[in-house]
């Protein structure tokens, strides 16, 4: 079976799958905004500003929460 | 002019009325329309089912309204191309070949009755469905997405899933093995933003034309599968530099970024699980044009909507590359339960006792999504996948006749598979070729069988209820 990566979401705290790619890009970038597909906040793992460089960006709540691989 | 959706769901209302349902009263494009699908799918019934009165993102009724299971039915796609399921796959083939595309004045041009431009673009007036309670949002899942060589000239088309991010903002997926992103990288190259075009309702001959996998001047091979060039007209953005099919019903324009990713998915992906979240590029909406009473069509990811659509071709191509080293294939399935992509059903009139395993490596080796093979005689139809079963059951013993390869390239979308490294098998479930050390099948004579109508012997009444 493969691994898979999980972030669990800081407003509601429900868990989701993340990409490997993604997760690597979470290694060096924790700042990256992420969007919870539950409660649809946006959020970042490492409590820094928005480093989003699309259009609309808002700035993200900060998780302390690792991620997580099963 | 160019047969089209419309033109397609007129001939099924009048010729084929089983195959469309309309409903009026309101829906939300919410999860309601996918729940409908799915509880009509509860009933073994695979209709076009068209929504009158839908509820889109601004919270207001839609103009248009949507069409979903377009392409759930194998009878189906057979019918537009003029054909029988059984002989899809052929037609498929025998219709990949270019026919070069004509450009058509505007005004002649049915996409180019409502135009909308910068900022008076607003997506949410369109139906936007979200289908999957995880999914990150509402997504566009039947753009034929089309993007050109800046070298060569030549469009790729490609269906695929868009996430709706904002008003004039969309995030588009697509994978790094496949044509569209060998063309993204040749923009980024060249530092430049990729012009798009959302393609988005056509006739399902345009959609499998769309969907073949040559590295060519796809709109060609759109024509060749429609049997006459597809009319292009001037797109609102970059005039004669990029044109647009002239009767789709809606055609987005946007300019993809090759520099600004940004968060896309979770989404339910064609093996029924949920992708997970990951970066893809970001575009900006330019112009949307459409029919004035334009079908929005939705395609429902992980459904026979969606799963049967490329399985001809993925069918033909496998057939031919069999048939290389075993002649004696006869058809090719991919059923849905194998999500049209890890299971194939392949029947063979066999001249010796190793070809069924050659067909089981043979077919393994030619598509990496594929992953299971069963080899049935020519007496098993391998559309019905009780009859697939039977065979197993009774013609197959797992000490000899089942092959296993470890080790082998599969898709990362398969949860069971070990990222892109999977284990591949197939089971040979024919007879030997020397019947005589095998019972014979069951069968009525077929002199009965041929002069025997139900009808004959049941009232009309009892016929209906069967």
């Amino acid at each position: 079976m493969a691994k898979v990566n999980y972030v669990a979401c800081p407003s509601c705290h429900k868990e989701y799958y993340i990409d490997r790619i993604l997760s690597d890009v979470l290694e060096t970038n924790p700042n990256q905004i992420l969007k919870c597909p539950y409660c649809k906040q946006e959020f970042n793992l490492g409590g820094g500003g928005d480093t989003k460089s699309g259009h609309d960006s808002k700035s993200g709540a900060a998780s302390t929460a690792p991620i997580m691989r099963r | 002019m160019n047969p089209c959706m419309r033109s397609y769901i007129e001939h099924l209302e009048r010729d084929m009325p089983s195959h469309v349902i309309r409903v009026k009263k309101e829906v939300s494009a919410e999860f309601e329309i996918p729940a409908i699908l799915q509880l009509v799918e509860a009933r073994k019934k695979q209709p076009v089912i068209i929504f009158e009165k839908v509820r889109n993102l601004n919270g207001t009724i839609s103009e248009l309204p949507v069409v979903i299971n377009l392409f759930g039915s194998r009878e189906r796609l057979a019918d537009s191309l003029g054909t029988t399921v059984a002989k899809l796959p052929f037609e498929c083939l025998a219709r990949e070949k270019p026919v070069p595309p004509v450009v058509i004045d505007r005004a002649k041009a049915t996409v180019k009755q409502v135009v909308q431009k910068g900022d008076a673009v607003d997506l949410y007036q369109l139906p936007i469905v979200s289908h999957h309670e995880m999914d990150l949002g509402p997504y566009l899942t039947s753009p034929s997405v089309w993007v050109k060589d800046p070298e060569t000239g030549w469009t790729n088309c490609a269906i695929l899933r868009v996430y709706v991010a904002g008003p004039r903002h969309l995030v588009v997926n697509f994978n790094a093995a496949r044509h569209t992103n060998y063309y993204f990288n040749k923009y980024k190259a060249l530092k430049r933003n990729v012009p798009i075009i959302l393609v988005m309702g056509h006739h399902p001959a345009f959609y499998m034309g769309a969907q073949t996998k040559l590295l060519t001047d796809e709109p060609e091979i759109i024509g060749g599968f429609m049997g006459e060039p597809l009319e292009l007209t001037a797109s609102e953005t970059w005039g004669d530099k990029m044109l647009v099919p002239a009767q789709a019903e809606i055609v987005i324009e946007a300019e993809m970024s090759t520099s600004e990713v940004e968060i896309e998915a979770p989404f339910g992906e064609y093996t029924q699980y949920y992708g997970g979240q990951r970066l893809n590029p970001t575009c900006k909406v330019t112009a949307v044009t459409r029919r004035k009473d334009a079908y929005y069509l939705d395609i429902m990811p992980g459904h026979a909507d969606h799963l049967l659509l490329d399985a001809p071709m993925i069918e033909a191509y496998l057939f031919n590359r069999i048939k290389a080293v075993v002649p004696g294939v006869t058809a090719v399935s991919m059923p849905v339960s194998g999500t049209a992509r890890l299971h194939a059903y392949v029947q063979v009139k066999k001249s010796n006792d190793g070809e069924p395993k050659t067909v089981i490596a043979t077919a393994l080796s030619s598509d990496y999504r594929l992953k299971h093979v069963i080899v049935v005689d020519e007496d098993v139809d391998i559309f019905d996948e009780e009859q697939v079963l039977w065979a197993i059951a009774t013609r197959s013993q797992w000490d000899k006749d089942i092959v296993t390869i470890p080790g082998m390239m599969g898709t990362r979308l398969d949860p069971s598979a070990n990222d892109i490294v999977t284990t591949k098998g197939g089971i040979d479930a024919t007879q030997p070729v020397d019947r005589r050390s095998f019972p014979k099948r069951i069968t009525i004579p077929e002199s009965v069988m041929s002069r025997i109508k139900l009808e004959d012997y049941l009232a009309p009444d009892v016929l209906k209820q069967l």
